[in-house]
């Protein structure tokens, strides 16, 4: 019984260190966005003209294929100056994503746009990985 | 016939099953071969398998990349406006460029042909650069998985392998006009090329086929180098068998792995049959061969004479035991023949010697007197009247009366050399070695006078009214030539001069007489 004083926390990190070898999980909820997934990013795009779909990926992985529509806007380049370039106005709907649940620039880029004072944000937290496991179209 | 010895029995079982054992582990090598190439077999397809559809996962990304390529900027669908409004020429422009000029990403990816249908899946064009002659619709399993979706699935991509009345190619559906559906690209490769890549992830030789073509290997060739041929047939989503993929592995190493492991089997089989063979000869020798071989020098030594010989018992239980009752059944032999031979010098009447044993002492006693130069005494009894006796007493009460005068002529005898016997009849002979004729007359008279006081009443009698007794007695010191029987007959001469005397008395042998 003894040994297992030894081993429980040996075992435990066995047991614990795949999950602690990915890469750290983007938020599953943020206050005051509103969570998309693939099929309703696509009724959005769809039926708010007026959206602004950003994605905050650097321009390198924009290049090689986006959602329909969406601007490159990469959260290190995100200021309320630049965004405003795209959106106006604070009742501006937005839609952040980046490339998936294991990327945090779009949680981050869609924190900073409530705090500066945008109403209307969406997040599709599956990102660019869902969006091409679902096989929905590619723009370049 | 020679009798086959234990030990040999034994070592001629052990190596046969030995012999069974390494036939058995070879046999079971040979089959374990067989199930591991199998194994090998299956695992390598299995990964072939996998590596395929990899490549045919990737083609279909590509074709998703293609058609997002096709609409930068609006192009495509801006064309399949044009041409529903009458104009197909900018549609077939873009369509015919990248099977013309190729397109980014291609890699070893061959694009075959597009065809556009409008979004009730019906056809409307295809390209006119590319795979010529295919039938002008959409292909059956494509229709069926495309009709039923509704609303966004609309716009996802679905495609497969399959096999056109061409050859098996890769189509895949997209939507015309981004999210806002206006018609539907299909994007056909032939992937054969692409398969060949099969042969870089799996790191081994391999060919593509079309199903209907021969095997492009030697299979009896394979059979005799150290080649394995793994055979995948990849069947298309249409389940029709699509393309034949065969790899080639080198199981050079297997096969030796696999021969040294049953050299080892074997090996070890037969060390293990030779070290129980060794074993049991050793438990054997020990405790059977042994004992049995000193048992067998017993009953030799037995056989030859010495009777007091004994084997000391030893080995397993079973030769112990053989060894212990060995030597008890000597005792009791020993014993038997001692009993037997005391037996066969004893008078059944009187329990005194017999005649024949007072002949063999007195023959011994005789040699010994001669070399001794001592006297040797002899009496010669007679029962007087006994015959009368018998007749007036009947022969049961005759044969009382013999044993117990018998006793008498027993309690006459001192000396164990003496000897007193049965000579025959109511005749009793006692011998006395060393003993001259005034000591013979001594034990005589004794004997006459024990007999008066047993007092048995003998009414025939001439003498007395009770059984008396006439005794010759003869003493001399016997000299070489002369034979015992004279000194029997100066007895009997001595006894008959008694019995003249009327009876009763002691009759002396003198020489003169």
């Amino acid at each position: 019984m003894q040994i297992l004083r030894y081993l429980m926390p040996l075992l435990m990190f066995i047991a614990m260190s795949p999950v602690m070898a990915e890469a750290p999980l983007a938020p599953t909820k943020l206050s005051g966005v509103t969570r998309l997934d693939a099929e309703n990013v696509v009724a959005m795009i769809l039926n708010h003209p007026e959206l602004v779909v950003i994605d905050s990926r650097l321009e390198e992985s924009y290049a090689k294929g986006h959602i329909e529509n969406a601007v490159n806007l990469p959260d290190t380049a995100m200021t309320p100056e630049t965004l405003a370039q795209y959106a106006s106005r604070p009742d501006t709907p937005l839609l952040f994503y980046c490339q998936g649940k294991h990327c945090l620039r779009s949680s981050y880029a869609a924190k900073k746009a409530r705090q500066w004072g945008y109403r209307q944000i969406y997040w599709f937290r599956g990102g660019w990985v869902d969006w091409r496991d679902k096989k929905l179209p590619v723009a370049r | 016939m020679r009798r086959l010895s234990i030990g040999a029995a034994t070592t001629i079982v052990v190596i046969l099953i030995g012999a069974l054992f390494v036939l058995l582990s070879w046999l079971a090598g040979n089959y374990l071969r067989e199930v591991a190439l199998q194994s090998q077999t299956q695992s390598l397809s299995r990964i072939i398998e996998v590596a395929s559809n990899q490549i045919l996962h990737n083609i279909q990304n590509q074709a998703i990349n293609l058609s997002g390529t096709l609409n930068e900027d609006n192009n495509l669908t801006q064309a399949f406006q044009q041409y529903q409004q009458g104009n197909p020429a900018p549609l077939l422009k873009i369509l015919d460029a990248p099977l013309i000029k190729g397109f980014a990403d291609a890699g070893n990816i061959e694009l075959a042909k597009f065809r556009v249908y409008d979004k009730d899946l019906d056809y409307l064009l295809e390209s006119r650069a590319g795979k010529h002659g295919l039938a002008p619709r959409l292909p059956d399993f494509i229709i069926k998985q495309a009709r039923p979706r509704k609303g966004i699935e609309r716009l996802k991509a679905i495609g497969g392998l399959w096999s056109s009345n061409q050859g098996p190619v890769y189509s895949t559906l997209l939507p015309i006009g981004g999210l806002k559906l206006e018609g539907y690209l299909e994007v056909i490769f032939d992937p054969a090329s692409a398969l060949e890549t099969v042969s870089n992830l799996t790191n081994m030789p391999l060919t593509v086929s079309l199903t209907n073509q021969a095997l492009p290997i030697d299979e009896e060739k394979l059979e005799l180098s150290d080649q394995l041929a793994i055979e995948y047939m990849l069947t298309g989503d249409d389940h029709k068998p699509a393309y034949r993929l065969v790899g080639i592995e080198d199981v050079r190493k297997f096969n030796h792995d696999m021969e040294n492991q049953q050299l080892t089997t074997t090996a070890s089989f037969i060390a293990i049959t030779f070290i129980i063979l060794l074993l049991i000869l050793i438990l054997f020798n020990r405790g059977i061969f042994m004992p049995l071989r000193n048992m067998l020098g017993g009953i030799e030594r037995y056989r030859r004479g010495d009777v007091d010989t004994r084997i000391t018992p030893s080995g397993l239980r079973e030769p112990f035991t053989l060894g212990e009752t060995f030597n008890s059944m000597i005792e009791q032999l020993q014993h038997d023949f001692n009993e037997l031979e005391r037996y066969s010098n004893i008078d059944g009447l009187t329990g005194l010697s017999n005649r024949r044993y007072f002949e063999q002492r007195l023959h011994e006693e005789w040699s010994r007197s001669i070399r001794h130069q001592s006297p040797l005494a002899l009496l010669f009894i007679d029962i007087d009247y006994f015959k009368r006796y018998n007749d007036h007493y009947g022969h049961l009460r005759g044969d009382d009366c013999l044993r117990r005068v018998s006793q008498a002529i027993q309690h006459a005898v001192k000396r164990d050399i003496d000897v007193a016997a049965r000579y025959g009849g109511e005749e009793f002979v006692i011998m006395l070695p060393g003993t001259d004729i005034a000591g013979a007359e001594q034990v005589a008279r004794e004997l006459q006078k024990a007999i008066r006081k047993l007092h048995i009443e003998h009414s025939g009698s001439n003498v007395e009214p009770f059984v008396t007794l006439s005794i010759g007695i003869a003493s001399f010191i016997p000299r070489f030539p002369d034979k015992p029987d004279s000194l029997v007959h100066a007895a009997d001469k001595a006894l008959y001069k008694a019995k003249d005397r009327g009876r009763n008395c002691i009759g002396r042998f003198t020489a003169t007489a």
